[in-house]
């Protein structure tokens, strides 16, 4: 019998599964429809479809948009608010910004809690967590009466300076739950963010009661099910962080399953780059509304603090550090009143979808303006299912180019540059301006449309080689299937670095330390366990923070002094400048530590290596504004080139998810994990020298 | 007289229109990353959490050519000033040279407001500008905080500087430094902004000249010239599908406190529109205040443009090429054309939001018939909020730069937002209290809802909020704000918002109003203080809002019973308040709103609450506009 890890993302159009055979080191990847709004029938579909049997898999983990989707289309559970007496409209007033200067027609989304149903108690504590007013436990029994009247499903408890001292939002909790009994969810700040900032803390508690009745009950229909099948190991979840926990976990903190498919993505795409043996790379995965861009160094992804669900509800986990930028296949190119050629950020998404599906968008799209060039076959394009009019994106891109006074093709091709430089912005913004050199990385290219535009990338920010793997479609999956089981844990410090005696730090440490460590036992115990402590360090008066991963607590001052130094060391990689010590203190923020289960390896097999070159399926005429107009250019099918395969572009590469574009001048490899490597080199000297540079990315 | 002149309609492209869009987005992209930059080195809560700060792009002749998304109009506004200014006093640049400079009089806003700014070099020429602009809590003078609104003169404000070399070959130049350092309060924390706005001034110089590497200076050069006329072209658009004709309105500053009998301070504005050519004109203000509440005629523009590009957000990024298709006439020696050492500090919440206001409201005359979801009543006004002192615990010195949120003036076809940021810092945001309390020795005791604060209307305006606190180690307070007296103004019959408060010891025998024009008050241990901030105006008559929204306001508390029943004409009968058991009375709502219609007997004013009579007399109601029932169509700057 096969022992199988199988890893399944549950996005909210497809259902992807990969399943890895522990002794062969084969692969096997699925993708099946989603069956919203339950999403359990998907995953059994899944299942079958990849010929699985219950005793075969040894691990289940999954990623899905349930949480997300929740918010977004506020399917939450009715949730109420127990706040700090007078702060009742911390919530809902937010930070009070908008991402629009001019725009008066702007407007939030409302608040997860209704106004109504945010209740307040007398209670205070002060910034260094001394009750100034003790808890008025009266108070609280009132509140949990009144939301029983309500029907209130869950409730969250979020106090004033709470991080310094979490015992009123405790105390609020069991009086919550004595009244209001077991059916009602109840979540304190204090357990799962204690992090100053009492609207971040309170948005990201609010959404966590708000999905927990929700995830729950998501949860335990998915673990029912597997059971019944025969499943009986664990049943694991990712998280927003780019890790794992156990049903159980996610059930309480189901905020940090938001946005678990990209964070999937990105360590797919780290996995992708190490068995090319390029660790650092960007990750660059474009699909049919938006492109997502991420950087990876040395295999670790970059984690971001805060990251937002909607513009007003910010979720303060840790998460992989995306940039998301509205320009996908959909994206609508447009001629605005001043007569200059726009793209996005409008998209006709998948419903109506590109005009070249004819389903009631005429305006011409990202995709229109591939095929019109003959990058897209209309026969296979995503695997042949749909019915593409060529006739109806001429139409569309005809239009454009008279408003435009160009030919088509240059508008067609326009529309791609412009949509390229504000991908090659955004790519510039997370390397380059945060101190890191993009020819040291590798771009690596997923989703169905970022394979058709990832040369043009690399090539303006000099990134020396993209990467295409196997199977783009999955990479989310593929990532899950790695991801280790992993719990952060955090403390408020707030202290400064010379001020903060050595014993505090340690013990702070030791607690967390130990907390991890129960949570491991409770679901890791089989397997290889870490411990990370990092620390969040700023100058003292600053509001953001630079996470710095330490090795050992500091036990005496001069590791602490050591720390700081470090600091300053990163802060001038990042900035370029540094502060003297008489100009500006150093602050210890929050201690943080993470909780590693490690996951086992995951191991490609080496495939044969080609004998002779492969043949094109045919030659197509396809649009390279580099060669000045049309040229024959082969076309190859992907399953078809094996390791150690060498094609100089122009070519053009068809698989069932994806379409890769091989531009003149580049030269395509296949790597033995038959990766498809593209150096992009020629034309950019600092690229060809970097590209040179580059260690063991030949094929077999 | 000053105008500027407007040009002919502008001509086609220089560039490809691709390699144009590729660039206009390039701008906006550079200004937005040395934004971020700034945010993430800053020291000031005031910037790093207030987001009070601007990165722009100008041409050798300063001009305007983008800026971030997220900085403040105020600023931007006044670039072009700035760098015309720089331009004159600066015999020769060299590379490597960077300047600091905050006169208000030649090129800005106020003193606080400090611009650090750097000439982009390519050839041996200068090819750009880039500028970087902080809101530094504090540039000496004898206020903390330097608002000061009792000064009468801008040597009574802080530290004003001309353009002074503060690098040389990129070498900080100490003595300036240290001139500054021995002028302004905790002058260590402002050496981290000037960092800040150094390092974004190298950042947008790398990122420019990479694209000139790339696409060849000329190029550049064109793209500058091309997003110019582009902006312009978009603008002369819209304003010849408007009715030609001219459009007036006038607003009131609450007082000027520098003269004995207090009087309000008028502005008014007439916008002329002939085809495409735009004039507005505030020849009719009233003369300059002797206390600190007007402005230069740098920021007369910028709260022009402001004004304008909320009516027209799709042409965002502001740049020269709206400022030169407006002409603004004004007079030397009026309150929005102040001359020196008339003071300055109180610019923004004095002139600014009513030039903003009153530009807004002409444009809405004139587009109120072709696309009324780009009109607007009036938004909350801003209060600066200054304390200082010593924190008891640590001994440390410090100042404080705050300002509330409050109402979103009603739309013509929607409520006005709560909570709202003041309408021309629509990037920035409010300070945590947490952080607050970490650094100044007050305790918050609210943070909530302004109960019916709003305009009301048939769309009512956003409900202000009250920031309370109670002081546990003397602090002194310098408040300068405006909107006590004079609310936001409502239009169509909808009520101006209700007012900016600030009361010291609220219902005790010691209270005191202390209002929007307070100087040096000392806080002392055990105070309490209430601070709250404006409704936004409303929009229609209020006895044509649907009862059912009504009803929802009072559920969640926001707006009382009372108010419900004798402003809206809506009677709501409580079952059970615990279970959010409401029921609205058909009957006594159909009498009660039959009997406020026959008889609509408020009380005509520009004071909080009544019905402003500029607006109900210029402004068609939503029935007359088709607008009962939401916008009709896209709403404008939604795809921006």
């Amino acid at each position: 019998m096969r022992n199988l890890r199988v890893a399944v993302d549950i996005g909210g159009t497809f259902t992807d599964l990969v399943a890895y055979d522990e002794d062969t080191h084969q692969l096997t990847t699925v993708k099946t429809p989603s069956t919203p709004p339950g999403f359990i029938e998907g995953v059994m579909n899944a299942l079958e479809k990849a010929g699985i049997q219950p005793g075969e898999m040894t691990t289940f983990k999954h990623g899905s948009t349930i949480a997300t989707n929740a918010i977004i289309e506020r399917r939450g559970a009715k949730t109420g608010l127990v706040t700090t007496k007078g702060m009742r409209d911390v919530l809902g007033a937010g930070r009070a910004n908008r991402p629009d200067l001019f725009n008066s027609n702007w407007d939030p989304s409302p608040p997860l809690v209704q106004r109504r149903n945010v209740l307040t108690v007398d209670e205070r504590v002060d910034y260094e967590g001394s009750v100034l007013t003790d808890l008025d436990e009266d108070g609280v029994r009132d509140a949990a009466r009144r939301f029983k009247k309500r029907g209130i499903e869950s409730v969250a408890v979020a106090y004033l300076n709470s991080f310094m001292a979490p015992e009123h939002e405790l105390r609020t909790k069991a009086i919550l739950q004595e009244e209001l009994g077991d059916d009602v969810r109840v979540c304190t700040s204090a357990e799962i963010l204690p992090e100053i900032r009492e609207f971040e803390r309170t948005s990201t508690t609010a959404a966590n009661a708000y999905l927990m009745p929700v995830i729950e009950r998501y949860l335990e229909r998915l673990v029912t099910a597997l059971r019944e099948w025969g499943y009986d190991g664990d049943v694991l979840v990712t998280h927003s962080g780019g890790g794992v926990m156990s049903a159980d976990s996610a059930s309480k903190v189901p905020a940090r399953i938001c946005h678990s498919g990209p964070a999937g993505g990105v360590v797919g795409g780290a996995l992708v780059g190490q068995s090319a043996q390029i660790p650092s790379v960007i990750t660059f995965d474009m699909g049919g509304t938006s492109a997502d861009l991420s950087l990876v160094h040395e295999g670790r992804p970059s984690i971001a603090s805060e990251w937002r669900v909607d513009w007003n509800i910010p979720i303060l986990f840790p998460a992989v550090d995306l940039v998301a930028i509205g320009a996908g296949g959909g994206t609508i190119a447009w001629v605005d009143a001043g007569g200059s050629l726009r793209v996005g950020p409008q998209s006709a998404g998948a419903d109506p979808g590109p005009a070249c599906l004819g389903n009631g968008n005429e305006q011409p799209t990202i995709t229109d303006a591939h095929l019109y060039l003959g990058r897209l076959d209309p026969e296979t394009y995503l695997g042949g299912d749909l019915d593409i009019h060529p006739d109806l994106a001429e139409q569309a891109i005809a239009g454009l180019a008279e408003q435009l006074g160009m030919t088509e093709a240059e508008a067609a091709s326009g529309i791609l540059r412009i949509a390229n430089a504000s991908m090659t912005s955004a790519t510039h913004l997370i390397s380059v301006e945060r101190g890191w050199d993009p020819r040291e990385f590798a771009l690596v290219a997923g989703g169905g449309a970022g394979p058709l535009h990832a040369v043009a990338i690399a090539q303006d920010l000099g990134i020396p080689t993209v990467i295409v793997p196997l199977t783009p479609g999955v990479t989310s999956a593929l990532g899950i299937l790695q991801v280790d089981l992993r719990h952060d844990l955090l403390r408020s410090v707030l202290k400064q670095a010379h001020q903060i005696e050595p014993d505090e730090l340690v013990r702070v440490f030791d607690e967390l330390e130990t907390e991890a460590r129960e949570v491991l036992e409770a679901e890791s115990s089989d397997r290889e366990q870490r411990i990370e402590l990092s620390l969040d360090v700023r100058y003292y008066g600053q509001t953001p923070y630079m996470n710095l991963t330490i090795d050992e607590v500091p036990r005496d001052r001069a590791a602490i002094d050591a720390i700081v130094e470090r600091y300053g060391q990163e802060y001038e990689r990042e900035f370029g400048y540094r502060f003297d010590s008489d100009l500006a203190t150093v602050e210890f923020v929050n201690a943080r530590v993470a909780a590693i289960g490690v996951s086992p390896e995951t191991e490609f097999e080496p495939s044969a290596a080609a004998d002779g070159g492969p043949e094109p399926r045919r030659l197509r005429s396809v649009y390279f504004e580099e060669s000045g107009g049309y040229v024959d250019t082969p076309i190859y099918e992907r399953h078809k080139l094996a390791g150690g395969t060498r094609i100089a572009g122009p070519a053009i590469v068809e698989q069932g998810d994806t379409t890769v574009l091989v531009p003149p001048g580049t030269t395509l490899e296949v790597d033995q994990y038959l990766n498809i490597l593209i150096d992009v080199g020629s034309g950019n000297g600092a690229a060809a020298q970097a590209a040179a540079a580059q260690p063991a990315v030949q094929g077999a | 007289m000053e105008t500027a002149t407007a040009t002919a309609t502008a001509p086609a492209l220089r560039n490809d229109p691709i390699t144009f869009e590729v660039l206009r987005n390039a701008f906006k992209a550079i200004c937005n990353e040395a934004s971020a930059l700034i945010e993430r080195v800053s020291y000031a809560p005031t910037i790093t959490e207030g987001h009070d700060y601007s990165v722009s792009i100008l041409t050798p002749d300063g001009r305007l050519v983008s800026h971030g998304q997220r900085d403040q109009a105020p600023h931007m506004g006044t670039f072009e000033a700035s760098v015309q200014h720089l331009v004159r006093e600066v015999a020769e640049f060299h590379p490597g040279d960077v300047f600091i400079y905050n006169d208000p009089y030649t090129g800005g806003t106020h003193q606080n407001d400090v611009k650090i700014i750097r000439p982009i070099f390519h050839g041996g020429e200068v090819f750009a500008f880039a500028i970087a602009l902080c809101h530094w809590p504090d540039v000496g003078g004898p206020m903390h905080g330097t608002f000061n609104p009792h000064a009468t003169e801008c040597y009574a404000e802080g530290l004003r500087m001309p353009p002074l070399k503060l690098y040389e070959n990129d070498v900080p130049n100490k003595p300036i430094w240290d001139l500054i350092d021995m002028n302004i309060r905790v002058p260590n924390e402002r050496v981290a902004e000037r960092f800040a706005q150094y390092q974004a001034g190298r950042l947008v110089e790398r990122r420019l000249l990479g694209y000139v590497e790339k696409f060849g200076e000329q190029v550049i050069r064109d793209a500058f010239e091309d997003t110019m006329d582009h902006s312009e072209r978009l603008f002369r658009e819209w304003v010849r599908r408007l009715p030609d004709g001219s459009y007036e309105f006038t607003d009131w500053g609450d007082r000027d406190i520098g003269r004995e009998d207090q009087p309000p301070i008028k502005v008014h504005a007439k916008l002329t529109i002939e085809g495409d050519q735009v004039t507005i004109d505030w020849t009719g203000c009233d003369p300059a205040p002797v206390a600190s509440w007007g402005f230069a005629r740098p920021a007369l523009q910028s709260a022009t443009y402001d004004g304008t590009m909320h009516c027209f957000p799709e042409l965002a990024p502001l740049n020269h090429g709206v400022v030169r298709a407006i002409d603004i006439v004004s007079k030397k020696g009026t309150c929005v054309d102040v001359e020196e050492p008339t003071p300055v500090t109180g610019y923004c919440s004095g002139a600014y939001e009513k030039v903003d206001c009153v530009t807004m409201a002409c444009w809405g005359q004139a587009l109120q018939k072709v696309d009324p979801t780009r009109v607007h009543a009036a938004t909350v006004n801003l209060q600066n909020f200054c304390t200082g002192g010593v924190h008891p615990k640590t001994g440390l010195d410090f100042v404080s730069y705050l300002w509330l949120e409050g109402g979103q003036g009603a739309r013509a076809y929607a409520d006005g937002n709560s909570f709202y940021m003041m309408i021309f810092i629509g990037g920035a945001s409010n300070q945590p209290n947490e952080t607050l309390e970490r650094w100044y020795p007050m305790y918050y005791t609210s943070t909530e809802a302004e109960v019916d604060s709003c305009g009301d209307g048939e769309f009512r305006g956003g409900f202000g909020l009250s920031r309370n606190f109670d002081v546990w180690g003397d602090t002194e307070l310098v408040v300068l704000g405006d909107r006590e007296t004079v609310g936001p103004p409502g239009l169509a019959g909808g009520t101006n918002g209700g007012p900016n408060i600030l009361i010291r010891n609220p219902g005790a025998t010691a209270e005191e109003s202390l209002g929007m024009f307070t100087t040096k008050a000392v806080l002392k241990k055990g105070d309490q203080v209430y601070f709250a901030s404006n409704g936004g105006g409303g929009y229609g008559l209020p006895w044509e809002r649907k009862p059912e929204a009504v009803l929802e306001d009072v559920i969640d508390e926001l707006l009382s019973l009372e108010k419900a029943r004798d402003v809206y004409g809506v009677a709501i009968d409580v079952v059970d308040a615990d279970a959010l058991d409401y029921r609205i009375d058909d009957a006594e709502t159909a009498r009660l709103r039959a009997e406020l219609a026959a008889n609509d007997d408020r009380p005509r004013g520009t004071a909080p609450f009544e019905v402003n009579p500029l607006g109900e007399k210029l402004f068609l109601r939503p029935q007359e506009l088709g607008t009962r029932e939401g916008a009709p169509g896209a709403l404008p700057g939604q795809a921006a």
